[in-house]
Formats: structure tokens, sequence, C-alpha cells
């Protein structure tokens, strides 16, 4: 399956079915992340739900610094 | 006391979160500073490096309230996008409206950060829109309802310090909600004066 990820098309394996299971493999699932999926904007709680299809857009973003 | 919306703060220092050597430093600093607000901002992550470090995670952010800007946004459209983001996060409901018009300059577009601002009062949030020293703008934005003002002192990183004191003095004198003197504060002394106006 490929998702395009921040602009950059990344492959993953079938066993990544939801945003829930991208964050866990990537390790991502105990930080600070927040996904649109599609242009739909994702709380925290819809992550094991919101599944995955290939050509998917994501856009992952955290906080940086800022004033 | 300042009050802004729902919020209540025993200090009035607001700390940015950039610029820090590392983040023992910035840790240092945000207790001593005795602050409760920091801001921040909000950027696309390489899910792929997993040591990328977060400054949020450096912090015990319950202590803090979160105030993210949408800078990075040149419309209204992408500033809404960049506050519903930052709110998906589930640490903060605050945002400082940052829509910039020129890239030479830094300054704020007037008509996209009143759009912005409407949209993100309508959404539930609350809103300190950055802006100009212009006080009728200023006024414009109190009327939508806008929580407090944060009109610039002079261009983002220019440190020029207040170059209209006159105009600041106006937005403080008609506003009924904080005026937080943003951008462009050079040194302490800007700083004071600011706060003396």
């Amino acid at each position: 399956m490929n998702l395009i990820i921040n602009g950059k098309t990344v492959t993953f394996g079938d066993e990544i079915e939801t945003v829930e299971h991208l964050l866990q493999a990537q390790n991502l699932h105990e930080r600070v992340v927040i996904v649109e999926l599609n242009k739909n904007i994702l709380q925290k709680e819809e992550h094991s739900d919101a599944c995955l299809k290939d050509g998917d857009i994501l856009e992952v973003v955290s906080f940086v610094g800022g004033g | 006391m300042l009050k802004i919306g729902q919020y209540t703060f025993n200090s009035r220092l607001l700390l940015g979160t950039g610029k820090f050597p590392d983040f023992t430093t910035q840790r240092q600093a945000v207790e001593e500073s005795e602050t409760e607000i920091l801001t921040f901002a909000v950027r696309r992550m390489d899910i792929f490096d997993q040591n990328q470090p977060n400054l949020l995670e450096a912090l015990d952010v319950k202590r803090f309230t979160l105030l993210p800007n949408t800078a990075g946004a040149k419309n209204a459209e992408e500033a809404v996008r960049i506050a519903k983001l930052a709110k998906a996060s589930g640490l903060c409901d605050m945002v400082k409206v940052e829509v910039i018009g020129c890239d030479k300059t830094l300054l704020p577009d007037p008509v996209e950060t009143l759009k912005a601002s409407e949209e993100l009062l309508k959404e539930g949030f609350t809103v300190l829109p950055y802006t100009s020293d212009d006080v009728l703008l200023a006024r414009r934005l109190e009327e939508l309802g806008v929580h407090a003002i944060m009109p610039g002192a002079s261009p983002i990183g220019s440190g020029q310090g207040i170059i209209n004191p006159l105009n600041m003095r106006f937005i403080i004198e008609q506003s009924t909600v904080p005026v937080i003197v943003d951008a462009g504060i050079g040194t302490a002394s800007d700083a004071a004066q600011a706060m003396e106006l």
C-alpha cells in the first residue's frame, strides 16, 4: 500500500490498516502527533478507527518551538 | 491577574519556545520565568526520525496553558486549518492567529487575520490575533469578540521596539480585552515601555 505522507510517497505492508497502526509502527503513538487524513483532521481517539487505503494522503504534524 | 477568555493567570508573561540552545536550558528558563503560558508552532514532522526531540515532551505540559500560533499561514483558510490541527492534539483550544501577508516585512495581513479570527471564534477557540498597530483594526477585532489583541511593536525579528507608541497607547486605551504587545521587542527596556503605555 502506498501512502502519501507529508508530500512523499511511502510504501507500507498490509499489516498497517489504520492510522493507529501507522503511528505504532513508527513508534509515535505515545507522542504528541496530529494526523490529517485526506484533508480530514483526526482527533486522537479517531486514530484507531481511521482505516488506510492505497493512495491516501496524510499530513502528520507536531509542535515545534515558536513565539 | 491576567484574564484571557475563560483563563485566568497569575503571571502576565508569555514565553516563546524557539531559539533555546537545548531542552535543558529551555526547561530551566521555563521554570525560572514562572510563566503559565507557552507559545509554539505547528509543523510537519519526519515520521521516520524517531529521535526528533519534541519540546512539549520535555515539559510537564499540564502545568501550562499552551498557545499555538498559526505561523506559516498566508491566508485565513490556512490559519484556520493550522489552528484546528493544534486543537486536535487535545492539549489546547487557545490560538494566536498569525497570517503573514508579506514575506519581506513579515507584516500581518489584516483582512485575512479578521477572517480567520471570525471563523475561529465561531468554532469556539480562544482567539488572540497577532495584528499590526492599526487602531481601527484592533477595534474591529475586538468587536468580533477576540479574547486578546496582539499588536506588533515593529516587524517580527526587527528588534526595533515600539515604533508607534501613540498608536499602541490608543489601542490599549480603547480595549476591554488584554493587549499583548508582540513582535519587534528588542530589549528589556522595550518591554518595560510597553508595560508603561
